[in-house]
C-alpha cells in the first residue's frame, strides 16, 4: 500500500536517493568529481580530517570534565555525610565499613582501648576513606 | 548469553576508524552532508559533520558490530541533521492574507497549516518551482522520470525498479543521473 507524497516530500526522498548514490559512487569516480570541484581535493580533504581531530579532542575532553565531576560530587557527597556524625556514629560506622577479620576489628577497638585514639579528624578521614574503598569494591552477586 | 552483536564499539575503536577513514570517504560524507543541509541554510555542512564526530565518540557503544562505520556515520549524520532541523525550523505564524483565495483545492489544509508542521506559502512555492525544474531537465530521461514518479507515488527503490522495470544497474545510474545534477545545480542541498 503506497500514499502519494506531497512535493516536499517527493523532494525530501530525492535527497535520500542522491545519498544513496553518494555512497554508491566509486572511490575513482568520488576523487575524479572532486577534482572539478576543488583546486586541491587532498587539502580539501586535510581540512576535514583536521576538523575532525578537533571535535574528537574536544569530545574526549569533555567526557573527562563529565567524569571528574561526577568523581568530585561523589567525594563532596561522602565528606558532607562524615562531617555530619558524631564521634560514636563515626566508630560504628567505620566498624561496619571494615574488613570482616577480626584481627582488623580487634585492632583498631584495641587502639581504642589503649587510648591510641584518633582525633575527630583522624576518624572522619579514615571513614572517608573507607567509604570511598567501600564504593569501589565490585558488589557481590 | 553474551550476543557479540549487540556489543557496539569503544570509543577509541571509533577514533580508530575516523582515522581510517580514506579520502574518498570524508568526500562522500561531506557530499551527504551538503545534501542534509537541504532547508538549513544557517547551518555548514562541515558543522554537521563536526556534531556527528562528537555523537560518534560520545555514543560509540551504539555502532553495532558488523555494520561499516562509514554506513554508521552515515546514519548518525542523518540523525543530527534531522535534530538541526527540528531545533531551527521554528512554527510557521500563518496570516489569513497567505491563504490561497479563492481554489480550494489548492489551498493548504489545516492540518498543513498547524504550528510545527506548516510549510509556508512562499515556501511552497519555490519547491513546485524546483520539482518543475527538475522534471523538465529530466523530461527526456526515461529512467529518472521513472525514480521521480516513483517517489512520487510512495514507492520504495525496489519497488520503483520493478514497478518501472528498472534494473539494478540502471537503477543506480539514474539516481547517479540525479545526484550529479543535484551537485551541481544545488551543491548545498535544495532550499526546501
Amino acid at each position: 500500500m503506497t500514499t502519494r507524497r506531497s512535493e516536499k516530500e517527493v523532494l525530501d526522498a530525492l535527497l535520500d536517493q542522491a545519498v544513496d548514490a553518494t555512497f554508491e559512487t566509486s572511490d575513482a569516480d568520488i576523487l575524479a568529481e572532486a577534482k572539478q570541484e576543488y583546486a586541491n581535493p587532498s587539502a580539501h580533504v586535510a581540512e576535514l580530517r583536521a576538523m575532525a581531530a578537533e571535535k574528537m579532542a574536544l569530545a574526549k575532553k569533555s567526557r573527562l570534565s563529565t567524569a571528574r565531576a561526577a568523581l568530585d560530587a561523589a567525594t563532596g557527597q561522602v565528606q558532607s555525610m562524615v562531617q555530619q556524625l558524631s564521634l560514636p556514629e563515626l566508630r560504628a560506622r567505620i566498624q561496619s565499613l571494615l574488613p570482616g577479620t577480626a584481627s582488623a576489628e580487634d585492632r583498631l577497638t584495641l587502639a581504642f582501648r589503649n587510648g591510641e585514639d584518633m582525633s575527630e579528624a583522624d576518624l572522619q578521614s579514615l571513614l572517608e576513606d573507607l567509604e570511598e574503598l567501600a564504593q569501589d569494591k565490585p558488589k557481590d552477586t | 548469553m553474551n550476543d557479540s552483536s549487540q556489543a557496539g564499539h569503544s570509543q577509541q575503536e571509533v577514533e580508530q576508524a575516523i582515522h581510517a577513514l580514506s579520502d574518498a570517504d570524508w568526500l562522500r560524507l561531506e557530499r551527504a552532508a551538503r545534501y542534509r543541509v537541504s532547508g538549513l541554510p544557517q547551518i555548514n555542512p562541515q558543522e554537521i559533520l563536526g556534531e556527528a564526530v562528537v555523537r560518534l565518540m560520545n555514543e560509540a557503544r551504539n555502532w553495532p558490530q558488523g555494520v561499516a562505520f562509514a554506513a554508521f556515520f552515515r546514519g548518525v549524520l542523518r540523525s543530527v541533521a534531522s535534530e538541526y532541523r527540528k531545533d531551527l525550523l521554528a512554527p510557521v505564524e500563518i496570516r489569513e492574507a497567505d491563504l490561497a483565495p479563492g481554489d480550494e483545492e489548492d489551498a493548504p489544509s489545516v492540518a498543513e497549516l498547524t504550528p510545527g508542521r506548516a510549510i509556508d506559502p512562499q515556501k511552497r512555492l519555490q519547491i513546485s518551482e524546483i520539482m518543475k525544474e527538475i522534471q523538465a531537465h529530466f523530461g527526456a530521461d526515461d529512467d529518472v522520470e521513472a525514480v521521480l514518479l516513483g517517489l512520487e507515488a510512495g514507492y520504495t527503490g525496489k519497488e520503483i525498479q520493478a514497478e518501472f522495470g528498472l534494473s539494478d544497474k540502471a537503477f543506480g545510474a539514474a539516481r547517479k543521473r540525479w545526484e550529479r545534477w543535484l551537485a551541481k545545480y544545488y551543491p548545498n542541498g535544495i532550499p526546501l
